[in-house]
């Protein structure tokens, strides 16, 4: 069989058939079908329209995932802020912060008042009045050491930074020059959390980002404890003493929404994040209520087995905490006289450093 | 060198308009089904592979290609269809080998044509011979010598070039020949 022999065969063989009427009929249903789909107007779109309603759907996708994901805290950090701009612009009339002990038990450390024509802080034992006096602004104070009024300045020789300064040491509230991270807490609440792990702010919110409570909490035993809590009562009266309230904005350069309360806690928090960091001593971490600190120091020889010197050790920490210097260095020689370890000599040329006499 | 034969690519441009999907299966669905029936054998069997073709078709339908000028002897579009018909050909004769009662060998020349007995031995002879060549010579010489595609067609079905097809085809013949002429001897001593 040649070439052409093969190609004429194979032409022979080509089937002479023509598609049945059901067959006609549904292919014919199939081009109808698709004409009509065709017919959609996004169907028939350019390409380079596709490619741009595609894109336009991805940016609106990924959009869409940002605000998911950043939207919550950048709500949050904008609340966040128009609360702290009320708490600029609207005068605090009352802000009383306490102490927040294991039992939940509050105690009073500083209670603060914004009158038209006095202000008065009371922290402690001690009285700071400010007033008017015919026209000048006067400052009286009442130290404990004295138990009477001690003195009468004229106001006038203190700047506004100096008496906001005064206040912000003591006032004890919130500190906001770190970088901070916001979550919602639910309530109208905002939890603040910045650098230190074991320390964050509770922010409570009133209708119209109006701030009434600020909570210090810290991470104690596995969950989070209050340690510091301050209520705030604003008011429509305009103080005249420390005005203007801006003046808060700014204090040493730094970005302050209300007060510190960084250096009064700070001592507190440290030895209790120290022994929480131990594990060995499970209730020295009740040290920071002061009315259990020294009944702690006391109990710990005898409730955990520790040496003589470091007993003293932790006496000596609890009472420098609460302000008793004298005590305090009365019981760092205890810890000096009972042998202490090479790990306690450390420690005791660090408690001596941190008793000594500031100028 | 130049390319002899035309490239259509989706995005170049064309004089002609595309085919609408009701032209599509008027000017197609008869030379669908005869190449389903070719290898299939004419039946139900090949017109439910020129329905597949088509619903495949009109889903791809983007890729569809633009019809070439009246002038030109190469059908883009025809080409495609038989691309999709030869897949949809290939499953049905794997579905023919797991079922064992179907015969094994496709009804390349089958009976659905009024045949007569001279006829009928010669196709059946002529099939047996198909039979016996690889798959691309066997499938090379069905387009070119039943179907009558073109190089260019053959080419865009089998992914190859004209060349390469023209080669198939050179030695499809040869082994057609050389067979074909073993078969003859044998049958005629």
């Amino acid at each position: 069989m040649n070439d052409s022999e093969l190609i004429e065969r194979l032409g022979r063989t080509r089937p002479t058939i023509t598609p049945s009427v059901t067959l006609e009929q549904r292919v014919a249903q199939l081009a109808r079908t698709k004409s009509a789909t065709l017919a959609r107007p996004v169907s028939g779109l350019p390409l380079i329209h596709k490619l741009g309603l595609g894109l336009a759907g991805a940016a609106i996708a990924l959009m869409g995932g940002l605000i998911a994901a950043f939207g919550p805290r950048l709500s949050y950090a904008n609340t966040l802020s128009r609360a702290a701009e009320q708490l600029r612009r609207v005068p605090i009339v009352h802000a009383t912060t306490y102490r927040v002990g294991a039992n939940g038990a509050e105690s009073l450390i500083s209670d603060a008042y914004y009158g038209k024509s006095q202000t008065k802080l009371t922290y402690q034992n001690e009285v700071w009045l400010w007033q008017k006096e015919n026209g000048k602004d006067v400052l009286y104070a009442q130290l404990p050491s004295k138990g009477t009024w001690r003195d009468r300045h004229p106001a006038i020789t203190q700047t506004p930074q100096e008496r906001l300064s005064i206040f912000a040491s003591l006032g004890k509230a919130i500190y906001f020059k770190e970088s901070f991270r916001l979550f919602p807490a639910g309530n109208g609440e905002i939890l603040v959390e910045g650098p230190d792990a074991a320390r964050r702010c509770l922010v409570h919110l009133e209708p119209h980002d109006r701030v009434t409570l600020l909570e210090t909490q810290v991470w104690d035993k596995g969950a989070w404890h209050p340690a510091l809590r301050t209520r705030l009562e604003v008011g429509e009266s305009t103080p005249t003493l420390f005005a203007p309230p801006q003046a808060a904005q700014e204090y040493k350069g730094e970005n302050l929404l209300w007060t510190s309360y960084d250096n009064q806690v700070k001592a507190l928090t440290k030895q209790a994040r120290e022994a929480w960091e131990r594990q060995d001593h499970p209730r020295l971490l009740g040290i920071t209520d002061q009315w259990l600190a020294v009944a702690e120091a006391q109990q710990v020889r005898s409730g955990y087995g520790l040496r003589l010197a470091d007993a003293w050790l932790y006496r000596t920490a609890a009472l420098r905490s609460l302000g008793q210097l004298n005590e305090a260095r009365n019981a760092l020689a205890h810890a000096k006289r009972n042998q202490p370890t090479g790990e306690e000599v450390i420690s005791i040329f660090q408690e001596e450093a941190d008793l000594l006499p500031r100028k | 060198m130049t390319r002899r034969y035309p490239i259509t690519l989706p995005w170049s441009r064309s004089t002609t308009q595309r085919l609408t999907p009701e032209a599509l299966s008027a000017r197609y669905l008869t030379v669908v089904l005869r190449y389903a029936a070719a290898r299939l054998g004419a039946g139900p069997e090949a017109e439910d592979v020129a329905t597949e073709v088509f619903v495949a078709a009109y889903a791809a339908w983007h890729r569809c290609p633009t019809p070439a000028p009246d002038s030109s002897e190469h059908d883009p579009v025809r080409a495609w269809l038989f691309g999709i018909a030869r897949n949809k050909v290939a499953d049905v004769l794997r579905r023919r080998q797991r079922r064992p009662e179907f015969p094994l060998l496709e009804s390349t020349l089958a009976a659905p044509f009024e045949l007569g007995v001279l006829e009928e031995e010669e196709a059946q002879q002529l099939a047996t011979l198909l039979a016996s060549l690889p798959d691309d010579q066997r499938e090379a010489l069905r387009l070119k010598y039943i179907e009558e595609l073109s190089l260019v067609e053959i080419g865009l079905i089998l992914h190859r070039s004209p060349a390469a097809v023209g080669t198939l085809l050179h030695r499809a013949r040869l082994a057609a020949r050389e067979r074909g002429r073993t078969y003859f001897e044998e049958k005629t001593r």
